[in-house]
């Protein structure tokens, strides 16, 4: 049910400008579509930070780019990370905006965290039943959301769609930063080619349950390299600071 | 694999200190329900005594205090097999007729249940762990009593050497006399007169001389049977038992079962604890610290967030 991908590219231009940069005539015939507010992330301060610092040494200096969050197998933090990474990003280092897109079709997570409705989203888009849904928030609305909405049919064929015709560029050129949120690596392999094109990949592993054989597999997948980072979720351990840093 | 062995423990370480305290508890209460044993006690009163033969005990001369010097010397004995046949010789009346293996063990009875302690610079304990006290009270009895003798027997053997050698002595310097005093009775006979032969005069001299150096050495051997009877009764004057054996209250110290099987329990926890830290450290498949994505993925390690709790 998806159309040509080349046109797929096209509309979803059309609709970021409509809604990110909308033309003059546009405006004044008050056709700009409505945008809804994003929420402020529930999340836990001290894990903002942590996130902050984490996306200090994955980027150091740069002041763009897509960055993929992803995981091995689902419940081990990713779509926290996301979220965190892209309320960090906005907040502090980016002067335009921020977009945090939600791949994880028939999961989507990012929804609910930012507090707007689930569906439409970009699989109802790519499956060319809705137009392009945006919610934007934070400081002078430099965070935006696109999330995953409701797919019918398969969701390789989402993903094809994304990387056949070029759409993450899209992307790319009307936000300064793309926060992906994936759908778990090992399981998906239609993520393979999103993972392998973005600029940086968070891998997230949960501490006392990820395998440390699935993270092997993920570096494998993902490459490695230094644009690869790790970042350990729900860090339980007890060992005392003292000792952490004498170590 | 240090990190993940820190993590374990850290992860367990309510368990891990529990049964650490909680076995051995466990297992000394065991060993004192299991225990039926009691302890004899003797304190013997040591001093340096305030005449001591020439030929006698020299061990009084150390700075050491007394009750130090006893104890040291009990302590030795009680690990000798004669001591411990001198002690149950006096205990049981079949003793004599008791077989090797009967001895070896007498003796290692002897040497792991009785302690010897110093309390203060004169006073030290003898102490005997048993089921019986009646036995106890005897085996104590008998220990204070064979150490007497043999401390008696020590001081007598050196005085005993020391009578030998002067004895030999004596009886090389009455030879000699003998010799002499005949050569002048002899040359006297020969000569009418003597009174003054130069020769007479020399042989004089030489006689006197001998029987001087016989009278010494007889004098010398009179005193030494003297320090011989003496030392009998210096005895009771340096080493005398205050307290007769009796029955103590319960006591835990280091050889009471009690305290072995809570020693051994510990022991046997932080063996199976370093066990149980090194194998789920090993074994565990799952991720315990970022250096283990260093190690195993080679990712580069981007920190650690705590576990998440959502705020508004």
């Amino acid at each position: 049910m998806i159309s040509g991908s080349t046109r797929l590219a096209g509309s979803l231009r059309d609709a970021l400008d409509t809604v990110t940069d909308p033309s003059p005539e546009l405006l004044q015939g008050g056709r700009r579509a409505r945008i809804e507010a994003l929420q402020q992330p529930q999340l836990d301060p001290e894990f903002v930070e942590r996130c902050r610092l984490a996306l200090a040494r994955l980027v150091a200096l740069e002041d763009e780019g897509v960055i993929a969050v992803c995981s091995a197998r689902r419940g081990e933090g990713r779509s926290s990370v996301a979220a965190a990474l892209a309320v960090t990003l906005a907040r502090g280092r980016a002067e335009g905006r921020v977009l945090l897109l939600d791949l994880d079709f028939g999961h989507a997570a990012q929804a609910a965290l930012m507090g707007v409705a689930p569906s439409p989203g970009l699989a109802d888009f790519l499956e060319g039943r809705e137009r392009l849904r945006l919610a934007a928030g934070g400081p002078n609305r430099q965070l935006w959301h696109v999330p995953g909405g409701t797919h019918l049919g398969d969701p390789v064929r989402l993903f094809h769609a994304l990387t056949g015709e070029a759409m993450l560029p899209v992307f790319r050129q009307k936000f300064q930063w793309v926060v992906l949120d994936l759908p778990p690596l090992l399981g998906h392999p239609e993520t393979v080619p999103v993972v392998r094109s973005v600029d940086w990949q968070v891998i997230v592993g949960r501490h006392r349950r990820t395998m440390v054989a699935d993270l092997r597999e993920v570096a494998e997948i993902v490459g490695g390299g230094k644009q690869s980072g790790f970042l350990l979720t729900g860090d339980s351990t007890r060992i005392p600071a003292l000792i952490r840093r004498l170590l | 694999m240090l990190h993940r062995a820190l993590d374990v423990v850290f992860q367990h370480m309510l368990r891990l200190v529990t049964a650490l305290l909680l076995v051995p508890l466990g297992a000394g209460a065991v060993g004192l329900a299991l225990d039926h044993s009691l302890t004899v006690e003797a304190r013997v009163w040591a001093d340096k005594p305030t005449f001591t033969p020439v030929f006698a005990t020299d061990r009084f001369t150390s700075s050491d205090p007394p009750a130090e010097i006893e104890a040291g010397i009990l302590r030795e004995l009680l690990a000798t097999s004669a001591f411990a046949d001198a002690v149950f010789t006096r205990v049981e009346s079949g003793y004599a007729s008791a077989s090797p293996s009967q001895r070896r063990s007498a003796a290692a009875d002897l040497e792991s249940n009785v302690s010897v302690a110093t309390e203060g610079t004169h006073l030290f304990t003898v102490s005997y762990r048993t089921t019986d006290s009646d036995r106890g009270r005897s085996v104590v009895s008998a220990i204070i009593a064979a150490f007497g003798t043999e401390v008696q027997a020590i001081d007598a053997n050196q005085v005993g050497v020391t009578q030998a050698a002067v004895k030999s002595q004596l009886d090389v310097a009455q030879l000699d006399m003998n010799d002499a005093v005949r050569q002048v009775q002899t040359y006297q006979a020969q000569h009418s007169s003597v009174f003054n032969d130069p020769t007479y005069q020399t042989l004089l001299g030489q006689a006197q001389s001998k029987t001087d150096h016989y009278l010494s050495l007889q004098a010398r051997l009179d005193e030494i049977k003297g320090s011989q009877a003496a030392v009998s009764v210096m005895q009771s004057s340096f080493f005398h038992v205050v307290d007769r054996p009796f029955v103590v209250p319960l006591t835990l110290d280091q050889h009471a079962p009690a305290v072995k099987f809570a020693l051994y329990a510990v022991i046997a926890i932080v063996a199976a604890e370093a066990l149980f830290v090194y194998v789920i450290g090993r074994r565990d498949p799952r991720i315990r610290s970022v250096q283990d994505v260093r190690r195993a993925a080679g990712l580069k390690p981007l920190g650690s967030v705590p576990v998440l709790t959502r705020t508004r």
